[in-house]
């Protein structure tokens, strides 16, 4: 492997021509998010991070965009995709932005509508196997409230991102709460051991009735060890220098309040 | 109707009258019964007396040989369409699997090929029902006398495509939760064998339902094997391995991964793209091969049941995978080196063999062969770039 990876490197070194030869190499970065919470829990739990050349001014647009973006909250997308109160509630119990995200329990079926639908449609479908009409339910279900928020928030990365193009992208883990990013083909500007990058989630992360973006940059080295970064919560009074943290009011669109489950 | 939906059997029936009518439309001369050859009785009685025939220009000639996907005939026109011979379900699913659910176990039937291979089809005493049938001849029977589909024993024509980074945007972006019971996503007929092999660790192994959906940890011993080593240098011959308690390899090492519809279908079966019926959205033709029957490792000392192991997310090693769109481009697990080195973990380990290996060279004995992760077969090699950076 590392071979093909010599020959990418000696590629890209042969392109820059003789005149101004630059340091390259690869480079590592670990993005440390467990720090970043919210009622004392930390959000950035298994979260896509794309990570781009520049810092914050080489990427204006992106940050302008970041800034404008029209987000639809959760609970709006599905209301307005005609969801059940029961449906919504059973969503946000488990904080889920899709069914995809936790398992549809037995006991669920007869108190989602949805999920009561879909399940006798499987039944005749399925020969009347109850095993399949349950594992299946989603099979079943109308496709906007299955894969429709999924495909709404794709469309919405997509347009943010515009025609840039990320260096790499990753998601947090569950226990470490860390991004790694390896291989990262670094050129070194002249006189510097560094180059620098910029992180963002780009995605806006829901959390309570707020939109979350982070966007930090970070420098990144060709040395032995990882370059660190370390997301923190949004705080006021204490603003970062190299992040800068997009938090913005969502539309509130849920009539009925959901009794804990 | 909601794109992609399926009709079940109304579906097959409706996609059969299409295909004869399309055979008709080829220019068929009908041929009855009566005016084809001898052995031909046998076979009528079997399968509706009117088949339809190309011109003969046109008709292949084959003598009960292997179906290959990649014949133009096979895959252009109409054919380009999978569906035209696969049908979804087919007729036998609910008997096919202990816990069954919709699927193709089966053949495509014969008006998917009679009106091309007609010739075929009563040259030879039939071999060319050997292709589907238990009996390469017209005394070819259904039920029973139809071979196992797919044929384990043929090479395999496509390989599979699923990207895992959107899967990863869709399951595993949501949920904080990695103590989700398995189930619901996961028939039981997918779960190997009743009893899974304790962990080492005391207390219940986290799930992690994102990856464990569809992988999960081997309960009986598979093959395995070193995963060779390419352009680097073997500094000496491999000698026997030794192992600990805990380096000794187990079942419980492994992870295993789909190898049917299983966990697709639960998502794909309808509306979901691709769905059941769309094969090529998943199965893309290749070179014929034959699947690698043993799991390779670079690492045989590695078990993914060890206590500090068990209870990482899968994506703390697996760090690379949520990238990933294309798993034919997978050469290896992709566990860089990097995320065991850290300092914390197996930073001490690496350190220490790699200054017994300089010192071995130093002295110039025999190299030393590296063992805490690996055995002889990788551990006798070059010291790779990756662990110089630790
Ligand atoms: C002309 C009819 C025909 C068409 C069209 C066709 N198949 Fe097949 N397929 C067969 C037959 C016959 C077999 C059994 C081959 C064997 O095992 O000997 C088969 C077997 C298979 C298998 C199992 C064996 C393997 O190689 O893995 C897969 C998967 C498959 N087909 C996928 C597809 C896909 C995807 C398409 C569309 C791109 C397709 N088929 C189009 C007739 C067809
Ligand atoms: C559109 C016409 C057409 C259909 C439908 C068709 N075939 Fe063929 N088949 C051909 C042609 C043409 C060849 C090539 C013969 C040659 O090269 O001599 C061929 C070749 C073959 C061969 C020899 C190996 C290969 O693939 O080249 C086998 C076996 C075969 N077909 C089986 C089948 C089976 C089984 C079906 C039904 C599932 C089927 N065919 C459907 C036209 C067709
Ligand atoms: C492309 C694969 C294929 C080929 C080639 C093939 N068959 Fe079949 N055959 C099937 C399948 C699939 C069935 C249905 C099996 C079932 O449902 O039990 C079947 C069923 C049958 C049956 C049971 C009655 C029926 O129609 O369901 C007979 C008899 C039979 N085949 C005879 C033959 C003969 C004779 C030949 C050669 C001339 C032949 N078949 C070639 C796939 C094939
Ligand atoms: C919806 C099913 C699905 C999910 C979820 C999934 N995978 Fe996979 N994975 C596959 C398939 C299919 C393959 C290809 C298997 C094959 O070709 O034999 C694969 C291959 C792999 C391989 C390569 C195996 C090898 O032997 O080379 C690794 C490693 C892997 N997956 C890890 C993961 C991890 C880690 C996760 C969770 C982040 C995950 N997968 C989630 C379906 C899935
Ligand atoms: C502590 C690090 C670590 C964790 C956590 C981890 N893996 Fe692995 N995984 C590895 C290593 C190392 C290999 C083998 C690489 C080699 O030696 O070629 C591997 C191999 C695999 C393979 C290929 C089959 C095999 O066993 O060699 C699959 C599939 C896989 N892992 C899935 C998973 C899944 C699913 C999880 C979470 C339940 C997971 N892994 C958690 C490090 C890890
Ligand atoms: C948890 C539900 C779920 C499971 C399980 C699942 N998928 Fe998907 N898959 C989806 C959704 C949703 C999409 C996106 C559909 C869309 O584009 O609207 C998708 C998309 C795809 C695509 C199209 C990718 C593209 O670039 O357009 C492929 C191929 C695919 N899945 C294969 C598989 C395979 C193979 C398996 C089983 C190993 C599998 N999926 C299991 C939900 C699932
Ligand atoms: C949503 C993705 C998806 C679709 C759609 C799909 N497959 Fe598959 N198929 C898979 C995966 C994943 C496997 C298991 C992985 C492997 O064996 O490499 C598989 C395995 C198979 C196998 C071998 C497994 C077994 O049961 O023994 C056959 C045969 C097959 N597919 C045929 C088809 C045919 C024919 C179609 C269309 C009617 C189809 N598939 C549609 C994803 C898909
Ligand atoms: C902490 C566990 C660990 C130790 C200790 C370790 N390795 Fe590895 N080694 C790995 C893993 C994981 C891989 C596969 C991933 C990679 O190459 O980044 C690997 C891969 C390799 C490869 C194949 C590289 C390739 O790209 O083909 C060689 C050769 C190798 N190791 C030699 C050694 C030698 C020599 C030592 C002793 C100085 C050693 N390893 C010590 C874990 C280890």
């Amino acid at each position: 492997m590392y071979i093909l990876r010599l020959a990418l490197l000696i590629a890209s070194l042969a392109s820059i021509g003789p005149l101004c030869v630059r340091a390259q190499g690869l480079g590592a970065l670990d993005v440390q998010a467990k720090t970043v919470k919210i009622n004392g829990k930390s959000i950035l739990v298994r979260k896509r991070l794309y990570l781009f050349k520049g810092g914050l001014k080489d990427n204006k647009e992106l940050i302008g965009r970041l800034r404008t973006a029209e987000v639809k909250s959760r609970d709006c997308f599905y209301t307005q995709m005609k969801a059940s109160p029961q449906y919504i509630c059973w969503l946000q119990a488990e904080n889920c932005e899709s069914p995809f995200c936790r398992t549809v329990a037995t006991a669920d079926i007869p108190r989602v509508p949805e999920f009561q639908a879909a399940y006798n449609a499987g039944l005749t479908k399925f020969r009347g196997l109850k095993s399949v009409a349950d594992d299946w339910i989603l099979t079943n279900m109308p496709a906007p409230l299955v894969s429709g928020f999924f495909e709404n928030r794709r469309a919405l990365t997509t347009s943010l991102l515009g025609s840039l193009k990320p260096v790499q992208s990753t998601m947090t883990d569950s226990v470490t709460i860390k991004a790694i990013f390896i291989d990262i083909p670094v050129t070194l500007p002249a006189g510097k051991k560094t180059e620098t990058f910029l992180v963002s989630n780009i995605q806006p992360l829901e959390f309570g009735n707020k939109s979350y973006v982070w966007a930090c940059e970070v420098e990144i080295g060709t040395e032995k060890k990882s370059s660190p970064l370390n997301l923190v919560t949004p705080d006021a009074n204490k603003p970062q220098k190299n992040c800068e943290v997009i938090i913005r009011d969502l539309q509130v669109c849920k009539t009925e309040s959901c009794k804990a489950t | 109707m909601q794109n992609g939906e399926l009709q079940g059997n109304v579906k097959t029936r409706i996609r059969i009258i299409i295909i004869s009518a399309a055979a008709l439309a080829f220019g068929a001369s009908i041929f009855t019964v009566s005016s084809a050859p001898n052995q031909l009785s046998l076979f009528s009685r079997a399968i509706s007396p009117s088949i339809e025939t190309p011109d003969d220009a046109t008709a292949p000639s084959v003598r009960g040989s292997t179906f290959s996907h990649s014949t133009r005939a096979h895959r252009e026109g109409k054919y380009a369409s999978c569906e035209s011979c696969h049908a979804i379900p087919t007729r036998n699913w609910a008997t096919a699997r202990k816990d069954p659910y919709p699927d193709v176990k089966n053949y495509p039937y014969h008006p998917s090929c009679f009106g091309c291979h007609a010739k075929d089809v009563y040259s030879n005493g039939g071999a060319f029902c050997g292709t589907c049938h238990t009996e390469a001849s017209m005394r070819a029977r259904g039920g029973a006398g139809v071979l196992p589909f797919p044929i384990k024993s043929h090479a395999m024509q496509f390989t599979t495509i699923f990207p895992h980074d959107l899967h990863q945007n869709l399951i595993a972006s949501d949920t904080t939760r990695n103590d989700v019971a398995l189930g619901h996503f996961m028939l039981a007929s997918f779960a190997i064998n009743a009893t899974p092999t304790p962990t080492p660790a005391a207390a219940p192994a986290p799930v992690f339902y994102n990856c464990a959906i569809c992988h999960k940890t081997i309960t009986q011993m598979p093959k395995y094997v070193p995963r060779k080593i390419t352009g680097e240098k073997s500094l000496a011959d491999a000698t026997a391995d030794t192992f600990t308690a805990l380096s000794k390899t187990g079942a419980d090492f492994f992870k295993d991964g789909p190898d049917s519809h299983a966990s697709c279908f639960t998502c794909h079966y309808q509306r979901v793209k691709p769905a059941a019926y769309d094969c090529a959205g998943c199965h893309r033709l290749t070179e014929p091969y034959f699947e690698k029957k043993a799991i390779e490792r670079y690492s045989l000392k590695f078990s993914h049941s060890t206590t500090n192991h068990v209870n990482k997310d899968c994506t703390t090693c697996h760090v690379r995978i949520t990238q990933n769109s294309d798993i034919s481009k997978m050469k290896d697990a992709d566990v860089p080196f990097q995320t065991c080195s850290t300092s914390s973990c197996h930073g001490s380990n690496i350190e220490e063999e790699t200054k017994k290996r300089e010192a071995s060279s130093a002295a110039k004995q025999p190299a030393f062969q590296c063992s805490y992760c690996h055995t002889t077969a990788v551990g006798r090699y070059d010291i790779p770039p990756s662990h110089r950076k630790y």
